[in-house]
């Protein structure tokens, strides 16, 4: 009974499959009658072994597939069914093809990964194999002090570099590293001026390259064209450098100031490229001055502008400890001047010095006053934004001397006043407006230099900020200690000058003599020594003026 | 430390204070200034939110935008396979009667046969007869689930997805990658590189202020005259030095080179935009100005002279090189031999690596890059101007110029 119900479902399953064979496949069964077995009996031997069944899966032809794929398709014709010999091509197992296409794509996928490593971890040398194995010998006979055969070796490699197959870039930093190295040892050589030649040349190949740069719709790459003003400026304040240690190089003061001046307005324009609300506003201040100037007279005779001191809350930030630092969110436009912020500063305080060695104070003045703002604008360090007022002080000073000896000179001759005017009518006249407005000036560059002075000694002595500094600090921050102890001496040699021209004047020399010494321990604390002989000359003069 | 506080009002103002920095204090003081931290900014990677580097970590950026453009292209790919999937699934319907090899029997059937193209195995193959066993629950479920219109509708959607995502992602990293390549001024870059900067001042200040806790770690050098150890611990050039290198292990930390100083406010997306405006209308209105101006002949001219003069300078220095390759190592070498030996000292100190024996034997590269000319020159010009007034003169002898030696500085770390 259970059998007969068994067999009947299977009769029932079988004749469904019968079915669904007739209604698919009988042309195929027509054609192949050779091949196949009857219907039901290749029914029968598949439920016998299955897996003989798949084997003759494989060996179906390939083309009779198709050919019924074809025939489902969508805009299939019937009557153009292709009908071709059959050569039964075996297939290979999916999952062997898939795999060895695995690995095939994991190679290929470490290799490129390896070849990027290689390539970024391998430290590229740029120069051609001569050139550095005499590189090589080089800075091996540097290190051991032996400079003339360090600087043949240089040599060497310079020429060989030259020789190369390929075209050198002169610009490149491998080249001028090169030629670089090889100033370096003249000046281990003691041959002065050879080195300075090599600076002169290196910084005549940047200044004209990037002057036509500017001047030619040449497309260079920013990153490069920085670095190269960043290098230009570099060897001319080595160069200048190299001037003032030496005197018998042979270039003057004057050609050398021009030489600066151009390389520095060069930069300074790159720099205001970025950002021109600096330049506007240093315009806007000095329209300002030219505008009060005409107010008071004599188109010539110029007043010198105010000035407003710069040590603030503003440009300083301060910690709660009391601790200067830079607040990275002041000045968000800082970035315009890097990548050459070091050198444009050290170049402006090198022009200063040159002017000042020429007695060209109203131009220090100028200059001293736009790299003031430029650097508060530039988030410099502190105690460099503290020096700088502090120098411009003394600059305001020295001006102040000049302009007093002028003073007393043309009061005595005023013959020589009546030379220097082109037209002589109304004389007198002329006279009195010019030395009113000498002594205008005066009065003003005394306030101003109070005000450079005074601003940063009410800064640090504010007793609601407490502003700490490091006291013995070479490197660090040294100038804030160095600034105050500046700007106390300052003071008291200001106070005494205005004492010693004008005795009516209501000056304490009391406080003057308590100023020095305050500046003289401090100095002695930080290790000022530049400053300490000239606290003990002035100390003298103030106790002369008291026994007086 | 050594610390100065002008109001002379508390006793001993003269003297160095000690201060030790109290560690409780320093959290406080950590705590106190609220670190904000501004996500950095880009064009395309922005659904990253706050890990995007900083914009001047230029291996951070291209390894995120990779990223990107990589699960961009997944999800194109997953959408294209499930776009396959789709269209390979449907069944296709066809009239009995269309099909020359069922219709013989009659020409006017209405019967459909439905055959989909993704089979399991081969059509017509034995795997066409397949046992049939009924089905259990869960598959009964899956398959009501599956004919119903929510399968249809949710499976439209992750396509959707797919798409939108995919796209939206790769585009995004392809901006982002134009911006890196095509971009010559970056002001994002350039801000981000001073704030560095000016961030690794404050950090050596710091940590100069800190100072070497003494109970952790002492330093003592032995005097060559008594033979004593002298306690050198916070000896202030140390100390500077010291400081110095802990910043500049802390700016070569992973976290610091890929964001950067954490409370720098970057610009946004508009002030960029004005940034790179201003910087090429104002060259363009620098060259107009060159062009325009009536002493341009004059300048000009100028230029010439200049190129000119480069032009003779390098034939000077290269009759110099040749003039001291010919007769330098004989004669004059062996005169100025004596003299050099003594002068220089000053002259900062080429570094070897240190396992050094001959020159052959050194990486080349590796020691030029140490020893790199132009940073080294970067050193040696760092000079501040003190000019000093004085009641007696105002000219020449007032100015006093010199130089910071920085440079032995840099190598008394190493």
């Amino acid at each position: 009974m259970m059998f007969n119900r068994a067999s009947s479902t299977q009769n029932a399953n079988i004749s469904k499959h019968l079915k669904l064979l007739t209604r698919i496949n009988t042309t195929h069964i027509q054609n192949k009658r050779s091949l196949y077995l009857s219907t039901t009996n290749r029914f029968n031997y598949i439920n016998q072994n299955k897996i003989l069944a798949t084997k003759v899966v494989k060996t179906l032809p390939y083309f009779e597939q198709k050919k019924y794929l074809n025939l489902f398709s969508k805009n299939s014709n019937p009557s153009n069914i292709p009908n071709p010999p059959l050569p039964p091509q075996p297939q290979e197992d999916p999952k062997a093809k898939k795999t060895k296409s695995n690995i095939l794509r994991n190679v290929l996928v470490a290799t490129i990964l390896a070849l990027t490593a290689l390539l970024v971890l391998q430290p590229y040398n740029p120069f051609p194999s001569i050139v550095s194995k005499e590189l090589r010998q080089a800075l091996w006979a540097e290190r051991k002090h032996d400079y003339l055969k360090a600087l043949t070796h240089y040599i060497n490699a310079l020429s060989n570099f030259e020789q190369g197959e390929h075209k050198v870039n002169k610009l490149s930093d491998e080249y001028t590293g090169i030629e670089l190295k090889i100033m370096e040892m003249y000046l281990n050589l003691q041959m002065h001026k050879e080195a300075s030649l090599v600076l002169l040349e290196l910084c005549y190949r940047y200044y004209n390259y990037l002057n036509d740069s500017l001047r030619n719709d040449k497309k260079v790459n920013f990153e490069t064209i920085s670095r190269l003003y960043c290098r230009d400026l570099r060897t001319v304040i080595k160069f200048i450098d190299i001037q003032l240690q030496n005197q018998n190089t042979g270039m003057d003061v004057n050609s050398t100031i021009k030489l600066l001046e151009a390389h520095l307005k060069l930069a300074e324009s790159e720099v205001f490229m970025k950002d021109m609300e600096i330049p506007t506003n240093l315009l806007k201040d000095a329209l300002q001055s030219q505008v009060t100037a005409t107010e008071g007279g004599d188109k010539n005779m110029k007043i010198t502008p105010k000035f407003v001191n710069m040590i603030t809350d503003e440009n300083l930030s301060m910690d709660s400890k009391g601790f200067l630092f830079i607040d990275l969110n002041s000045n968000r436009k800082s970035f315009i001047f890097e990548p050459m912020k070091d050198e444009i500063f050290i170049a402006k305080d090198l022009l200063d010095t040159l002017y000042l060695q020429k007695n060209d104070f109203n131009k220090a003045i100028v200059n001293k006053r736009t790299t003031l703002a430029m650097m508060s604008a530039a988030n410099c360090e502190p105690g460099m934004l503290m020096m700088t007022q502090a120098n411009l002080g003394t600059v305001y000073y020295m001006r102040l001397q000049q302009l007093r000896e002028d003073y007393k000179f043309f009061k005595e001759h005023p013959d020589k006043v009546k030379e220097a005017l082109i037209d002589q009518e109304n004389f007198d006249d002329k006279y009195n407006i010019f030395m009113n407005n000498m002594e205008q000036n005066i009065n003003i560059l005394i306030e101003n230099t109070k005000e450079c002075y005074n601003g940063i000694l009410l800064f640090s002595n504010d007793n609601k900020k407490k502003l700490k500094y490091n006291l013995k600090d070479n490197y660090i921050d040294t100038k804030i200690g160095e600034t105050i102890s500046l700007c106390k001496y300052g003071m008291a040699v200001l106070n005494m000058n205005i004492y010693k021209e004008d005795s009516d004047a209501n000056v304490d020399l009391h406080y003057c003599k308590r100023l020095l010494n305050d500046a003289k321990t401090l100095a002695s604390d930080i290790g000022f020594i530049d400053i300490l002989k000239q606290i003990d000359i002035e100390s003298e003069l103030v106790d002369n003026l008291l026994s007086n | 430390m050594g610390l100065y506080t002008p109001p002379p009002g508390e006793e001993n103002h003269n003297k160095p204070k000690i201060e030790k920095v109290d560690p409780k204090e320093h959290d406080d003081d950590n705590n106190n200034s609220n670190i904000l931290f501004y996500s950095r900014p880009s064009i395309g990677l922005r659904l990253w939110g706050p890990l995007v580097p900083a914009s001047d970590c230029n291996w951070g950026l291209w390894l995120l935008t990779g990223t990107q453009i990589t699960v961009g292209y997944i999800f194109l790919r997953r959408f294209r396979v499930s776009m396959k999937n789709y269209f390979m699934n449907r069944p296709i319907t066809k009239q009995i009667k269309d099909i020359p090899s069922l219709n013989r029997f009659s020409q006017d059937s209405t019967g459909t046969i439905q055959f989909t193209k993704q089979s399991n195995g081969h059509f017509g193959g034995a795997q066409t007869f397949h046992i049939q066993r009924s089905p259990s629950k869960l598959e009964l479920f899956t398959n009501k689930y599956k004919s119903s219109k929510w399968y249809k509708y949710i499976g439209h959607l992750t396509r959707f997805t797919y798409l939108l995502l995919g796209s939206v992602l790769t585009s995004l990293a392809v901006l982002e990658a134009m911006r890196l390549l095509l971009l010559d001024y970056d002001p994002w870059a350039e801000q981000a590189k001073a704030a560095r900067e000016q961030q690794f001042y404050n950090d050596a200040n710091q940590y100069y202020r800190e100072g070497i806790d003494p109970s952790k770690t002492r330093i003592r050098v032995k005097d060559p005259s008594s033979g004593k150890l002298i306690d050198i611990t916070n000896d202030d050039s140390l100390r500077s030095n010291i400081a110095m290198a802990r910043a500049g292990v802390l700016h070569n930390k992973f976290f610091f080179e890929w964001f950067g100083p954490v409370n720098m406010k970057p610009f946004d997306f508009n002030e960029f935009l004005t940034f790179i405006e201003q910087y090429e209308m104002n060259k363009e209105a620098m060259k107009e100005a060159i062009l325009a101006n009536p002493k341009r002949l004059l300048k000009e001219q100028d230029l010439q002279n200049c190129k000119k003069l480069e032009l003779a300078l390098d034939k000077q220095n290269r009759d110099n090189r040749e003039t001291f390759l010919n007769m330098g190592t004989k004669t004059l070498g062996h005169q100025m031999a004596g003299t050099v030996s003594n002068t220089t000292n000053s002259s900062p100190v080429v570094i070897l690596p240190p396992n050094a024996r001959d020159p052959d034997h050194m990486a080349f590269i590796d020691t030029w890059e140490t020893n790199e000319p132009w940073n080294r020159l970067g050193l040696d010009i760092h000079m501040s101007a003190r000019f000093i007034p004085s009641s007696t003169v105002y000219h020449n002898n007032d100015e006093n110029f010199d130089d910071d030696d920085n440079s032995n500085d840099s190598d008394e770390k190493k």
